[in-house]
């Protein structure tokens, strides 16, 4: 018999009549919102471009919830700055706009009183603004602890369809140290609003490396005026090559800018899985004992203090090892966003300081994509997960080096790399 | 909690979820997978609700249409499940268990952009134009990708016993 489109309809109605949503959907898609949001901010936090504005979509908690009376915030303290400040029908328009969006989500701790535009000024992409208004209840907030969160406040950004409350965050009421403090604006993200928090800024328009994979950064100071200053960027659509940071320039010092989340994550997908690869050559452990490997500032040359970076996925590299000379050894590979991977060898005496002994770039599809020489002979550091390494000097017989790392003899020639279901393949050392 | 997305985003879940999850079953033909999937997605609106709120159903779609599609590639290498095993429930007439495999059965076999016009279109009852937006395609391609799965559809039930049976029972109730 002939099958109608109806037919089709009703045999697939028929097929799904059984399917029920669980009744804990809703609980367990907010839960899991709530930690993709927090693992998107902690991957960013991971990468030293840490987000710890804490938007109000779920990012705190509110361990108390009632008000305990009046609390001063110093961003209601002033008249609207910028020169739009006189511009009554853009201010109305700013505080309809923040209003309309109050009213669309509203917020559990409430509002009360009337916005207070803190800022209204021309851009080139627009005119846009920085409003905040007080919150009915303070409740404490879990970071930082013991703050109260008094108000929120927000970006405004200039589009086709008019002014747009970017994403409020909250204020507590030590004041704005921790909130954003710049947006990245037009469609090309190509302007940068930074307000002016009362504290010397430094900017960075580029992100470049070294030959040996240092971070090369050009800062200079942000010059305010009335209240912000506009900066014109490269276009930051899909990563952020900008940094800022209050003086002196460090990671803890990062201003952050309130849409980096939503340039580096354009269609909410998460980033790709990054494998951590670890070894420990032969020999480290008489000389690491259990020192543990923590965050050491000699890698600090190679992070971005003042930027925000994603990965792509490439594998995290750790090795720790000896050299011959009874110094600790320590491997890192750090990537940003779709930038080369980079590599890192530092060297550390007995119980005193790392300090970088090589370092370069990581080609992850190259036979042997880790061979850094480290100085004073102390041998050639090579890395092939995954592949059998062997070594010679000079046109001598092939040595065993084991397997995915080894830390070859200084006057090593070659390197022999064979995958275990590929072709072996034959590489220099080289200077 | 409640947070910034207040009210709305849950009454789009608890609208739409029961919706949206047919339509999962029917892309992996796995129920168990399907809630996931679901779950995955919802989690993915929640996230970018102020981007999505004026049309949080197709962003669901989309999304839904896509992680199938990539369940579908990594699901590639190893054998489906038994779909009999996990979704089969006493109490349900035997008849429907029976009609829901064949189904089920009949839509595993099409090639993934083949299933999710033919679900978008026959089950959620969608027009062209909005499985097109869900599929990233032209109006043409989803036509021509609909009439292909129907017609791979029909071979599948052709001589089938149940849908016959189900065609009739489904006639003579209207």
């Amino acid at each position: 018999m002939t099958m109608h489109d109806s037919d089709v309809r009703a045999i697939l109605q028929r097929a799904t009549d059984h399917v029920t949503g669980p009744p804990d959907l809703l609980d367990k898609v907010r839960r899991g919102g709530r930690r993709r949001i927090m693992r998107r901010r902690a991957v960013l936090a991971a990468a030293f471009a840490v987000v710890v504005a804490a938007p109000l979509v779920g990012a705190l908690q509110f361990p108390g919830t009632r008000d305990r009376g009046e609390v001063a915030s110093p961003i209601f303290g002033q008249a609207t700055r910028g020169d739009l400040a006189g511009d009554k029908g853009y201010l109305r328009q700013v505080r309809e706009r923040w209003l309309r969006r109050f009213e669309e989500n509203a917020l559990d701790e409430g509002l009360r009183g009337e916005p207070h535009v803190v800022w209204a000024g021309r851009t080139p992409a627009g005119p846009a603004a920085y409003v905040a208004q007080r919150t009915a209840n303070n409740p404490a907030v879990s970071d930082p602890p013991g703050d109260r969160m008094v108000a929120v406040a927000a970006f405004v950004e200039p589009t086709a369809d008019g002014p747009r409350v970017m994403d409020p965050e909250s204020v507590t009421d030590t004041g704005t140290h921790g909130n954003s403090q710049a947006a990245l604006l037009g469609p090309d993200r190509n302007v940068l609003l930074v307000l002016d928090a009362g504290a010397p800024v430094e900017f960075s328009p580029e992100l470049r490396y070294t030959a040996d994979g240092r971070i090369d950064r050009t800062f200079q100071p942000v010059a305010f005026r009335d209240g912000a200053a506009v900066l014109q960027v490269p276009p930051q659509r899909t990563k952020i090559t900008v940094a800022l940071a209050r003086t002196p320039v460090s990671m803890e010092n990062q201003v952050h800018i309130t849409n980096a989340t939503d340039i580096l994550f354009p269609n909410d997908e998460d980033l790709p899985p990054q494998p951590t690869l670890s070894h420990t050559l032969a020999g480290a452990e008489e000389v690491w004992g259990d020192k543990d490997v923590s965050a050491e500032p000699a890698f600090d040359a190679y992070y971005d203090a003042g930027g925000a970076h994603t990965h792509d996925g490439s594998p995290l590299l750790y090795i720790k090892g000896a050299t011959p000379d009874g110094r600790r050894l320590l491997l890192q590979t750090i990537q940003y966003d779709d930038d080369p991977a980079r590599v890192i060898v530092l060297l550390a005496r007995g119980d005193g300081p790392f300090t970088a002994a090589a370092s370069g770039f990581v080609d992850w599809n190259a036979p042997l994509p880790v061979r850094l020489r480290l100085p004073d002979e102390q041998g050639i550091l090579v890395a092939a997960e995954g592949a059998a390494l062997n070594y010679r000097i000079g046109t001598g017989k092939w040595h065993d080096a084991g397997r995915d790392a080894a830390l070859l003899p200084h006057n090593a020639t070659e390197v022999r790399v064979t995958p275990t279901n590929g072709k072996a393949s034959t590489v220099t050392t080289g200077p | 909690m409640r947070d910034s997305r207040g009210a709305e985003f849950d009454d789009f879940v608890r609208a739409r979820s029961v919706a949206l999850l047919r339509v999962a079953y029917l892309l992996t033909g796995d129920r168990h997978a399907a809630e996931d999937l679901l779950q995955e997605v919802l989690e993915q609106v929640y996230v970018r609700w102020r981007q999505v709120r004026t049309t949080p159903e197709g962003y669901a779609r989309r999304a839904l249409v896509n992680r199938a599609a990539n369940r579908w590639r990594r699901r590639a290498r190893r054998p489906e499940q038994t779909l009999g095993d996990v979704d089969r429930v006493e109490q349900d007439h035997a008849d429907d268990v029976a009609l829901r495999e064949a189904v089920i059965a009949a839509l595993l076999t099409l090639p993934p952009r083949q299933r999710a016009a033919v679900v978008l279109r026959y089950l959620e009852d969608l027009s062209v134009a909005d499985v097109a937006a869900a599929l990233a395609c032209s109006e043409g391609a989803v036509k021509s990708q609909a009439s292909r799965g129907l017609a791979h559809l029909r071979e599948a039930f052709a001589g089938s016993d149940l849908v016959v049976s189900f065609t009739n029972i489904s006639r003579s109730s209207r």
